[in-house]
């Protein structure tokens, strides 16, 4: 079972990969092969969990799967035939370093993963519940159960991307336990990586960075919470956004990993809809300021912008025709905002919580070190580091603000999410730093 | 006076590797997540590569890993299945202890909890006297009562 396992992740991969390769335009030359690895396996996962939602099973999800990979993998023979020796060599030159990073990475989590049992709260109450339903069920037909008061309390109407990962292989080997259903976080693992090496261009210091923001959240990646996943792919994608704004450290898929990365984050959690509007507000302050001309949106990065935006509106979709409704969150409604001002007084017991308690304190300090040295250095603050320590503080804002409204106990629900709902904030603190450094003493000219 | 070109290289990837190692240092200084996090890996790393491929199999059968769940859920659970249920409901008293009622709702699924189902789970003590008691499981340490699977019409 453990070596057939193995295969079914490895065969997954190449599916999720074939996939991207089917919906990407044609592979563009100024596209770093890195960036392209990250755009398929992002867009492979988006297209993917597209199908496991339209289609009436996962049968019916399985044979769109197949066609689709199958279309992938004459895309890319063709490729390759077509690419010819220089190009294939570089390729393989490229693809070295990044096997070296990324088979180790997925080799770690898969052990902490495969051999750890689900036991975080949420985890159990809410993810694998829903993927356990999900394999029960042969996919997202419509069930009453789903809109059943028994399971209220599970939060039936947040996104599935994660359960419907955690039911693949449960699904695939008709087994539930502790244990297998979490081998579907390595469908995440792969194109959270694959993006980490497209946002680093494949560089072997970016590839180290890459490391460390997997250590910073290696817990909340294991364990089955939706958090660290959600937390990584949105301010990668922030992150890749505003390189696209400022026009700074910009390459050629920024914009596309970015949109990407957000398609994913919205079909994880509906934490991500903050992240998102505080992500819009930095890009657009950015690009104001950066006062460069409006940048071509081809029809690549508008398909992939389509691809990101259909998976959260089949969701909401399939959420109305379930007869879920507003069930999005069991922890606020509508009437946040009048809540929230009520309770004014009590937002610095939030804000300690959140920037305090949570350990954000400590990658602001690692950022504003990062920020000053390279300020020294370059005799100018680097603008990329600044923007995203601003977002990383708006994002926080902005939660703390959601918090004052709940509608539950507002000690409980910091004693049981402080610790998990900043990850995006210290993640892009961690980013901040690293982009500091990166652009004042590591590599003076990266698109060189 | 010019340097050699060879000579400026080394220098320059030396203090880009000074850079790396020292920002490396900082945070792992300043992030105690980093070595927690790392430590944490490297000994589930271990612990399985010293597992017998038997040991290993293990993880991988149905069910496995449930022993993970709060003993009276794990005995409600043990008795539905036993009973072949498909649906069942809870007493008021077990819905009161939110980890034992949602973790038994969730490891009992595919069994469905429905308030008009006839079987019902709940502690002994205030079990309803109407409903026909089907299976006990008697009470162990850390259990604050028997659990009993009874029948109500």
């Amino acid at each position: 079972m453990p070596w057939f396992l193995a295969l079914a992740i490895s065969a997954a991969w190449v599916a999720i990969d074939l996939v991207g390769a089917a919906l990407m335009a044609r592979p563009r030359l100024d596209v770093d092969f890195s960036d392209q690895l990250a755009i398929r396996a992002l867009a492979g996962t988006l297209g993917v969990y597209v199908l496991a939602l339209a289609a009436p099973d996962f049968v019916w999800a399985a044979a769109g799967i197949v066609a689709l990979a199958s279309v992938g993998a004459i895309r890319t023979a063709l490729a390759i035939a077509d690419g010819g020796r220089a190009r294939r060599n570089d390729a393989m030159r490229s693809a070295a370093p990044l096997a070296v990073y990324l088979v180790p990475a997925l080799l770690v989590l898969a052990v902490t993963i495969l051999f750890t049992p689900l036991s975080s709260w949420d985890a159990r109450s809410i993810w694998f519940f829903h993927a356990k339903m999900l394999a029960s069920i042969g996919g997202f037909a419509a069930d009453p159960y789903w809109a059943s008061p028994e399971i209220a309390y599970s939060a039936v109407g947040h996104p599935k991307l994660l359960p419907a990962a955690g039911a693949v292989f449960p699904a695939i080997f008709g087994v539930w336990n502790e244990f297998v259903p979490k081998a579907g976080l390595l469908l995440l693992a792969f194109p959270l990586l694959a993006a980490l090496a497209g946002f680093a261009r494949g560089r072997a210091e970016g590839l180290v960075f890459g490391v460390a923001l997997v250590l910073a959240c290696f817990g909340l990646l294991t364990n089955g919470l939706a958090d660290g996943y959600h937390g990584a792919f949105a301010a990668l994608g922030t992150a890749s956004l505003l390189h696209a704004a400022t026009g700074e450290n910009a390459a050629p898929g920024d914009a596309m990993r970015g949109i990407l990365c957000f398609g994913i984050a919205l079909s994880l959690k509906v934490e991500a809809m903050p992240a998102l509007a505080v992500c819009g507000a930095s890009v657009v302050a950015a690009f104001a300021m950066a006062r460069r001309p409006w940048p071509a949106f081809d029809r690549a990065t508008a398909a992939m912008a389509c691809l990101a935006a259909s998976a959260p509106i089949l969701w909401i979709a399939r959420r109305i025709a379930w007869g879920l409704g507003e069930t999005v969150h069991v922890n606020f409604d509508g009437a946040w905002p009048s809540r929230a001002i009520a309770s004014v007084e009590r937002w610095p017991e939030v804000a300690s919580a959140l920037w305090g308690a949570s350990g954000v304190w400590r990658y602001a300090v690692v950022a504003a070190l990062a920020i000053a040295i390279a300020a020294a250095v370059r005799r100018r603050p680097p603008a990329a580091a600044l923007w995203r320590v601003a977002a990383a503080n708006l994002y926080l804002l902005v939660i703390s603000v959601l918090y004052l409204g709940t509608t539950a106990d507002l000690r409980w629900l910091i004693a049981v999410t402080f610790d998990r709902t900043p990850t995006f904030a210290s993640l892009t603190l961690l980013l901040a730093a690293w982009l500091a450094f990166d652009k004042a003493t590591l590599t003076p000219s990266v698109r060189a | 006076l010019r340097i050699p070109r060879v000579r400026r290289i080394r220098l320059k990837t030396l203090r880009r590797i000074a850079t790396t190692v020292l920002a490396a240092g900082v945070c792992v200084a300043l992030l105690p997540d980093f070595a927690t996090n790392a430590r944490s890996a490297w000994n589930n790393f271990i612990a399985v590569t010293g597992m017998t491929a038997e040991e290993r199999a293990a993880f991988f059968r149905p069910h496995a890993g449930e022993a993970i769940l709060p003993l009276p859920a794990q005995a409600a659970i043990a008795m539905l299945r036993a009973e072949a249920a498909r649906s069942f409901a809870m007493t008021a008293s077990w819905i009161a202890d939110p980890e034992i009622h949602q973790r038994t709702v969730e490891g009992a699924f595919p069994i469905r909890v429905s308030s008009t189902a006839p079987l019902l789970v709940g502690w002994a003590a205030d079990f309803p006297p109407a409903c026909r008691q089907i299976r006990r499981f008697e009470k162990q340490p850390g259990f604050p009562d028997a659990v009993v699977l009874g029948a109500c019409d």
